[in-house]
C-alpha cells in the first residue's frame, strides 16, 4: 500500500504543514511508502514533493490511500481527488466564516465565500473518513452533514520537537524582559481572532494601573487581509498605554515568547488555534482560552483557564497575578502534553486510526440490508431500479450510499454490470421513460450534441464527471474521445436504444 | 573503378551509421567538416582529417576547410566537386541540397529522414522547382513512405526507393535491458536544446500540460531552465541506462518527424507512448495501446506505466515491435546496401522528371502509347485556381474542376492531346493536378509568365506570344476558353475557338453588380459576347442555360445550334477518397460530433446565405446541437455577417475554406442535410448531384433546372418554395428526424442524374462540340 499526503502549501511554518509533516514522519517510521503532493510540486522543506498532477500516476490501486489536508477553495484539487480510484481520508482544518471578513476586505470575503462553498464539495468527496483535531471541529463536520461514524478525532501533529532547541530571538527576548507581565497571542491575525477585543482589554488593564501587562502579537499575517491589518495597526497607534508589541511570525519568535511569557491568550471561538495551543502546552506555557474553542479542548480544564469574552479581563487579572496558579497550570499542561500529545503518542494514535479506518473500509454487508436513501439523480422509478440492483449486487460497504459520489458510482455499476446480470434492470433501462430521461439529461450548452449514452456516462462515470466540465467545445470533444475509448459497451447499447426509441416515438406521433 | 562520393552530412547518428556503411560498401566517401557557426545539438563538430581518401592532399585540405552548410558553393569549390566527385549525397537539409544542385552537375542523391515542414513547399517557395524536376540524375531517398506523405506528387516521383535508417550501434549493446531493470516511477521525454525556439515551444507546451514531477527530460542543453525534471547532457551509455530505468517513454512531437529516442527505448525493450497524429503513430498498424490523444488519455497510460501494469505494458510492447524493427540494423543494413549499390552503380543514371522547353512542360520519358497528333488547347492561365493542400493538388474553383472533367474525359475516350495553359507560378500545382495525364503524354502545360503585374507590358507580350504559339501550331485542333471574360486574348486566336459558358448571372439577376462595378460587368460581357461570336461552339450544362443565352445576347436565336448541352458528370471523381486518418480526425475535431447542415458555395446574392442563416436559427430552436457548415465568407454580401452577429449564430457556424474534393466528400457524407437556398442558378446545381452521390439528405429551393429534370418525380426531393422559411424549416426538420426515409426517396433522383450525367454522355457531347472545328459554322457578325 502506498500513502499520499496532499497539502496545499507545504512550508515549515503553518499548522497544516506541521500536521502533514508529522504524518509523513510517522508513516515513514513504519516503513510505509509515503509521498507528499502539493499544487505546485514545490516545498521549502528538504523533502521530495510531487506535483498534484502526479497523483493520478502514482495512486492507481484501490488499496492505496490518500490523505487530503483540506484546503478551502481549491476546486481543482477536488477534481483530482474525485478521479482517484483509491481510498481517501480528508483531514479537516476548518474555514473562516465569510461574514467575519466583510468589513475588511471584499476579496477576502469573496475568497471565504468560495471556501465555504468548496467545503461543501470537499465534504461530498467519497472519503473513508474525516479526521478532526478536536470535538469542536467534529461538531462542525457533523453540522455540514458528515455522518458521525465517519469522523475521527485525532490531534494535530505539531512542531514542538523541531523547534524546542531553537535559540531565543534576542529582539523578542528584549521586548519581553522590558515588561513585568507578558502575554502572547500567536493566533493568525484576522477578524476571527478577536484581537480588537484583546487590545482593548490589555489597554484598559494597563491604564487602570491594576497590572503592568504587555501583549506580544506574533501571529501570521494573512496577505489578503491587508485592510484588516491596517485597521489593527491604527487601533494600536491610538492606544495610550503603549502595551502592545508586534513581532514577526517566525518559529524563533514563537519559541522565545513561549519560553518567557507568563501565558498565551486566545480569544478565538470555535475552530482555529489548536496548533499553537499545543505548542504552548509543549513549552509549559499556560493558556487562557475562549470557552467552546479548539484551544480550550486541547489544553483541557487543568492546563488552561477558560473564559468568555465578557470575563476575559477579569480572568487575565486573576490568572496572571497568581503565581501559584500559573505554576499549577504550567505543571498540568506539561503533564497533559506528555500524556496526550507527545509525538510518539500522536504517531501511535495516528497509525492506530489508519488501521481502524482500513479495517472499517473492509467491512461488507449484504447489499439487500442497506437502505438506499437520498436523491438518485431524478432517475425514473429509481427506488425500483436500485432495489433490483441491490438484489444482485455483491456485498457492499455500509456507507455505500453516503454522499452523491457514492450513489453516482453505484448507478454507474448498475449501468455497466447490473444491466448484464438482471433482466429486470435491463428491462427498466430499456423502458421508454428511462431512455427519455437519458436523452434529455441536463448537460452544459456546449455539450448538447451528446447522445443518451454519453450523457449517462458523463453523469455517472465518476472519473468522467470529475475530469470534464463540458464548458467548451474542446472539453466536449475530449469527453467524446474518452467515451469512445473508455465507456463500457452498455452505455453505447443504451444510446442505441434511446435513438431507436426516439424514432419510434416520432413515428407514432406522425 | 570505385565512384567517389561527396557526403554532405553532419548528424552524429548518420556519421556513425550511414557514412560508415557507405565506406564499408567500398566507396570512397568524403565528408566535409561541420564548421558552421549555426548551433545544432545533433551535429558532430569533430573534423575528420583522418578519413580515407585518394584525393590530392591539397584538395582534401581545401575541401575540409570549406563550410558547406547553409552557404552557397563558390565557383572554385564547385569546380573541385565536379572534377573530383562522381556523386553527391546530401542529407537532411533542403538548403544544402539546393546549394549543391547549383554547383554540381553530376548525380545527386538527397537522403531525408523526415522534416517538420513540407520540403516540396520549400522548393517551390524558393523558386527552385524546375531545378529538381528538370534535372537529370537526381533521386530522393526518404527513410519511410509515411515520412513523405505530405510531399507533392512531383516530389514523390523523384523518390525511387525508400530506405529505413538505423538507430546508433551502441543502443544495440543495451537491447532488452529495460525488462531486467528496477524502474523508477518516472517517464522519460526528450526535449533537447530548449534555447532553440522550436524546442522552446515544445518545452513550454509540455510544461503547461504536464506539470507533474513524474517526468525526466532528456536531451543536450545549452542553457537549462530552472526545472528539476531536466536531466541535461549525458554520456550515451548513461543516457541509455537512464532510459532503461524509466517506467516508460512518452513521445511528445506531432511534427512530421520521428526522433530516435523513442525507438531507442523500444530497442531497450521499454514501452513507448506517443501522440496520435505524429509520424511515429503512422508507423503503427492502427491505434495501438501506446497512443494517446490528449492529456486525459496520456495521464491514464502514464499511470499504468508507473504502476507497472504488466497487461498494459505487454500490449504496448507487442504493438511497437513492428516499429522497432524498422530501425533495427539487421533489417536496415541489407536494404541500405542493396539500394545504395543500385543508386551508386554505373547504370544508375536516371532521367529528368519533366522536360521544359520553350515554355512547354511535358513528360520527359516517352510514354508507351503514341503521342497525340491533334491537340486541344485549354486556357487556364489565371492564378488562384489550383492549390496544394496537405501535399495534394486541389481545384478550389469551379472552372478548373470542369476543366479537370473535360481533360479526364478526353483522355479516357479520345486520342486527343490537351495543352493546358498555366501561369509560371502555378506550374508545380498544375503539374501535380494533371500529373496522370501528363505522364501518359496526353497533357502538356504551356507556361505563361505573367509575373507580378498581369496587366503590365511584359504580361501582355507573354499573352501575345502564347497566341502566336497556338496560331502557328498546325496540330492544334482548337482552343477551349473555359470562362467568358478571363481570357480576352483568345479573340486573337486564328484557330477554332470553343467557349464554356455554364451560366450568365447578370442576365438572370439584372441590377445586381457581380464584378467591381456595373461598368466592369458590361466590359466583361462585351468580351464574352465577342468570344461567343467568334467561337465555333459553346458548351453549357443545361437546356435552361442554352435557352436564355440568346436573350442574354451571347448567341443569336438562329445560331442556337452552336450551343451544346453536356450535363456535367460528378466533379472531382477520383479525388474524393484521399483523406488520411489524421485529416479525418482533424475534420472530426472541428465538427466535434455535432449534427450539421451544409451548403458549400461562394457567398453571392443569389445563394441567399442570409436566408439560410434564418432557417438555421429557427431550426436550432428545436435542435440546439445543430451547427451550420459553410465554405464561404459571410462578409462577401452586405448584411449577412451582420445578421449572423445579430442573432448570435457565429459560434454555431463552422467554416471550411479552400477545401478540396476529398474534404468536400467527407462533409457531404457526414452532413445531416444539404440546405440549398439559392434562388437563381444558371445551371443544375452540382451540390445536389454531389449530395445525392454521397447520400446526403437534400432540402432545396424548387428551381426550374431541378424540376426540369425531375419531371413527375418531384416528390423524390424535399423541394421548397423560394425564400419560404416555413416551408424550408418544415422540410429540414423532416430531413433531420427521418434521414433514412429522405435518403431512400432521393435515390430515385440519383439514378436519373447518374444516367443523365454519365461520362460517356458528356464525351459524346464534347465530341459534337469539337467536331465543329472541322465543320465551322458560318461566322456571325
Amino acid at each position: 500500500m502506498a500513502v499520499g499526503i496532499v497539502i496545499p502549501d507545504w512550508t515549515a511554518d503553518t499548522v497544516e504543514a506541521d500536521d502533514a509533516l508529522g504524518m509523513f514522519i510517522a508513516l515513514r517510521r513504519k516503513g510505509v511508502n509515503v509521498r507528499v503532493f502539493t499544487p505546485t510540486g514545490k516545498t521549502s522543506l528538504p523533502l521530495p514533493v510531487l506535483h498534484r498532477d502526479d497523483l493520478g500516476y502514482v495512486f492507481s490501486k484501490p488499496e492505496d490511500l490518500v490523505i487530503y489536508h483540506q484546503s478551502a477553495g481549491d476546486q481543482a484539487m477536488l477534481s483530482y481527488l474525485n478521479r482517484l480510484p483509491c481510498r481517501l481520508i480528508v483531514k479537516y482544518h476548518g474555514t473562516a466564516p465569510a461574514t467575519s471578513m466583510l468589513p475588511f476586505s471584499e476579496a477576502a470575503t469573496r475568497a471565504a465565500r468560495r471556501q465555504r462553498i468548496s467545503l461543501g464539495s470537499t465534504l461530498q468527496l467519497p472519503a473513508d473518513a474525516f479526521l478532526a483535531a478536536t470535538s469542536v471541529q467534529a461538531g462542525e463536520l457533523r453540522k455540514f452533514g458528515v455522518p458521525a461514524d465517519r469522523i475521527s478525532i485525532l490531534p494535530l501533529f505539531h512542531a514542538v520537537d523541531r523547534i524546542c532547541d531553537l535559540a531565543d530571538d534576542l529582539n523578542t527576548l528584549q521586548a519581553v524582559e522590558a515588561h513585568a507581565i507578558n502575554l502572547a497571542s500567536l493566533d493568525d491575525v484576522g477578524p476571527w481572532a478577536a484581537l480588537e477585543l484583546l487590545l482593548d482589554i490589555v489597554d484598559r488593564l494597563t491604564l487602570s494601573g491594576s497590572m503592568p501587562l504587555h501583549l506580544h502579537l506574533a501571529g501570521r499575517q494573512v496577505p489578503e487581509l491587508e485592510a484588516y491589518n491596517a485597521i489593527l495597526m491604527r487601533r494600536v497607534s491610538h492606544l495610550t498605554s503603549n502595551s502592545i508589541t508586534f513581532h514577526p511570525s517566525t518559529p524563533e519568535v514563537r519559541v522565545t515568547l513561549l519560553r518567557h511569557c507568563d501565558a498565551v491568550v486566545t480569544a478565538q471561538h470555535g475552530v482555529g488555534p489548536e496548533g499553537r495551543s499545543l505548542e504552548a502546552l509543549g513549552f509549559g506555557c499556560p493558556v487562557i482560552a475562549a470557552s467552546n474553542s479548539d484551544a480550550a479542548e486541547i489544553c483541557g480544564p487543568d492546563a488552561s483557564c477558560v473564559t468568555t469574552p465578557l470575563q476575559l479581563a477579569g480572568e487575565l487579572r486573576r490568572v496572571l497575578l497568581d503565581q501559584e496558579l500559573l505554576a499549577e497550570l504550567r505543571k498540568a499542561g506539561q503533564a497533559r502534553f506528555t500524556t496526550l500529545f507527545r509525538t510518539p503518542v500522536l504517531e501511535a494514535r495516528f497509525i492506530d486510526e489508519l488501521i481502524a479506518i482500513k479495517q472499517r473500509s473492509l467491512i461488507r454487508v449484504a447489499a439487500s440490508t442497506l437502505q438506499p436513501g437520498g436523491e438518485w439523480f431524478g432517475i425514473p422509478e429509481s427506488a425500483k431500479l436500485v432495489q433490483a440492483a441491490l438484489a444482485i449486487s455483491p456485498p457492499l460497504r455500509p456507507m455505500a450510499f453516503d454522499g452523491i459520489e457514492r450513489r453516482r458510482s453505484f448507478v454507474d455499476w448498475i449501468l455497466r454490470e447490473g444491466s448484464t446480470r438482471s433482466a429486470q434492470i435491463s428491462r427498466q433501462l430499456n423502458d421508454p421513460r428511462f431512455l427519455a430521461y437519458a436523452t434529455s439529461m441536463e448537460v452544459p450548452r456546449a455539450a448538447l450534441q451528446l447522445d443518451a449514452g454519453m450523457r449517462l456516462f458523463w453523469t455517472f462515470d465518476r472519473f468522467a464527471h470529475a475530469e470534464f466540465n463540458l464548458g467548451s467545445r474542446e472539453d466536449v470533444l475530449r469527453l467524446m474521445r474518452w467515451y469512445k475509448l473508455e465507456a463500457s459497451d452498455r452505455y453505447k447499447v443504451i444510446a442505441d436504444a434511446a435513438a431507436r426509441c426516439n424514432v419510434v416515438k416520432l413515428e407514432e406521433a406522425l | 573503378m570505385t565512384r567517389r562520393i561527396f557526403w554532405l552530412g553532419m548528424h552524429k547518428v548518420l556519421k556513425r551509421t550511414e557514412l560508415k556503411q557507405l565506406r564499408q560498401l567500398g566507396y570512397e566517401v568524403f565528408n566535409p567538416a561541420y564548421i558552421s557557426p549555426i548551433y545544432d545539438q545533433s551535429a558532430d563538430r569533430r573534423i575528420d582529417d583522418d578519413q580515407p581518401t585518394t584525393l590530392p592532399a591539397e584538395i582534401f585540405a581545401e575541401l575540409l576547410q570549406h563550410d558547406f552548410f547553409y552557404t552557397e558553393v563558390p565557383s572554385r569549390i564547385a569546380e573541385l566537386l565536379n572534377a573530383y566527385f562522381d556523386v553527391v549525397i546530401v542529407t537532411i537539409n533542403i538548403d544544402w541540397l539546393l546549394a549543391l544542385l547549383k554547383a554540381f552537375t553530376g548525380q545527386v542523391i538527397y537522403r531525408i529522414y523526415g522534416q517538420p515542414y513540407s520540403l516540396s513547399d520549400e522548393v517551390i517557395n524558393k523558386g527552385r522547382w524546375l531545378d529538381l524536376v528538370g534535372r537529370d540524375n537526381l533521386s530522393i531517398v526518404p527513410f519511410a513512405t509515411e515520412s513523405v506523405r505530405n510531399e507533392h506528387g512531383w516530389f514523390l516521383d523523384l523518390c525511387p526507393y525508400v530506405v529505413p535508417y538505423q538507430i546508433p550501434d551502441d543502443t544495440f549493446t543495451q537491447s532488452g535491458t529495460w525488462a531486467s531493470q528496477p524502474h523508477r516511477q518516472l517517464i522519460a521525454v526528450s526535449i533537447p536544446n530548449i534555447e532553440n525556439p522550436y524546442y522552446n515551444t515544445v518545452y513550454n507546451n509540455f510544461a503547461n500540460t504536464f506539470p507533474g514531477s513524474s517526468f525526466q527530460i532528456f536531451g543536450p542543453q545549452r542553457a537549462v531552465p530552472p526545472d528539476p525534471r531536466i536531466v541535461g547532457n549525458l554520456e550515451r551509455l548513461e543516457f541509455l541506462r537512464r532510459l532503461a530505468s524509466a517506467s516508460g517513454y512518452m513521445y511528445l512531437y506531432t511534427d512530421w518527424v520521428c526522433y530516435l529516442p523513442p525507438i531507442e527505448m523500444m530497442e531497450l525493450g521499454g514501452p513507448v507512448l506517443y501522440r496520435a497524429g505524429s509520424l511515429l503513430s503512422a508507423f503503427y498498424d492502427k491505434a495501438s495501446p501506446g497512443q494517446f490523444l490528449d492529456k486525459v488519455t496520456a495521464d491514464k497510460k502514464i499511470g499504468l506505466l508507473i504502476a507497472q501494469d504488466r497487461g498494459f505494458i505487454n500490449e504496448v510492447l507487442s504493438a511497437q515491435e513492428s516499429v522497432r524493427t524498422r530501425y533495427d540494423r539487421k533489417i536496415v543494413i541489407p536494404i541500405f546496401n542493396e539500394v545504395f549499390t543500385k543508386l551508386l552503380g554505373p547504370s544508375a543514371e536516371t532521367g529528368r522528371l519533366l522536360r521544359y522547353e520553350n515554355a512547354i512542360a511535358s513528360v520527359s520519358k516517352a510514354p508507351s502509347t503514341p503521342a497525340p497528333t491533334r491537340w486541344l488547347g485549354v486556357f487556364l492561365h489565371a492564378d488562384g485556381l489550383l492549390g496544394f493542400s496537405k501535399g495534394r493538388a486541389h481545384a478550389f474553383e469551379g472552372i478548373p474542376r470542369v476543366v479537370d472533367i473535360i481533360v479526364s474525359t478526353l483522355v479516357e475516350f479520345s486520342d486527343l492531346g490537351v495543352v493546358v495553359t498555366c501561369t509560371g507560378s502555378a506550374l508545380p500545382v498544375f503539374h501535380d493536378f494533371f500529373s496522370a495525364a501528363i505522364k501518359q503524354g496526353r497533357v502538356v502545360l504551356r507556361v505563361i509568365n505573367l509575373g507580378s503585374h498581369p496587366e503590365g507590358l511584359k504580361a501582355k507580350l507573354e499573352r501575345l506570344w502564347l497566341i502566336e504559339d497556338f496560331n502557328s501550331n498546325s496540330e492544334i485542333l482548337g482552343v477551349l476558353v473555359p470562362h467568358y471574360y478571363l481570357f480576352p486574348e483568345a479573340l486573337l486566336l486564328s484557330c477554332p475557338l470553343f467557349l464554356y459558358l455554364p451560366d450568365y448571372f447578370p442576365h438572370l439577376m439584372p441590377g445586381t453588380v457581380f464584378d467591381t462595378s456595373a461598368e466592369k460587368d458590361a466590359e466583361n460581357k462585351r468580351v464574352g459576347v465577342a468570344i461567343a461570336a467568334k467561337c465555333e461552339g459553346i458548351l453549357t450544362n443545361s437546356h435552361y442555360t442554352r435557352n436564355y443565352l440568346p436573350d442574354a445576347g451571347f448567341v443569336p436565336a438562329y445560331a442556337l445550334e452552336k450551343v451544346i448541352v453536356a450535363p456535367l458528370p460528378l466533379l472531382g471523381a477520383g479525388r474524393q477518397d484521399t483523406l488520411t486518418a489524421t485529416e479525418i480526425a482533424e475534420m472530426e475535431d472541428k465538427i466535434a460530433g455535432r449534427r450539421f447542415i451544409f451548403y458549400p458555395t461562394a457567398n453571392r446574392p443569389n445563394k441567399q446565405i442570409a436566408f439560410l442563416l434564418k432557417i438555421f436559427a429557427a431550426t436550432r430552436l428545436l435542435h440546439p446541437d445543430l451547427v451550420l457548415v459553410l465554405t464561404c465568407d459571410l462578409a462577401s454580401v452586405p448584411g449577412v455577417a451582420e445578421y449572423a452577429d445579430q442573432v448570435r449564430l457565429r459560434p454555431h457556424i463552422v467554416f471550411f475554406s479552400r477545401i478540396g474534393d476529398d474534404m468536400l466528400a467527407w462533409l457531404y457524407r457526414n452532413a445531416s442535410a444539404l440546405c440549398l437556398t439559392t434562388t437563381m442558378e444558371g445551371n443544375f446545381p452540382p451540390q445536389i448531384q454531389e449530395a445525392l452521390t454521397f447520400d446526403t439528405p437534400v432540402v432545396a429551393t424548387r428551381l426550374p433546372m431541378i424540376t426540369e429534370i425531375l419531371q413527375d418525380r418531384e416528390e423524390s426531393l424535399l423541394l421548397c418554395n423560394a425564400l419560404d422559411i416555413d416551408d424550408f424549416c418544415e422540410k429540414l426538420l423532416f430531413a433531420l428526424s427521418r434521414p433514412e426515409e429522405v435518403r431512400e426517396r432521393q435515390r430515385v433522383m440519383w439514378r436519373v442524374l447518374h444516367e443523365r450525367s454519365s461520362r460517356e454522355r458528356f464525351y459524346s457531347q464534347l465530341e459534337v462540340l469539337l467536331s465543329r472545328a472541322d465543320q465551322p459554322l458560318k461566322k456571325v457578325a
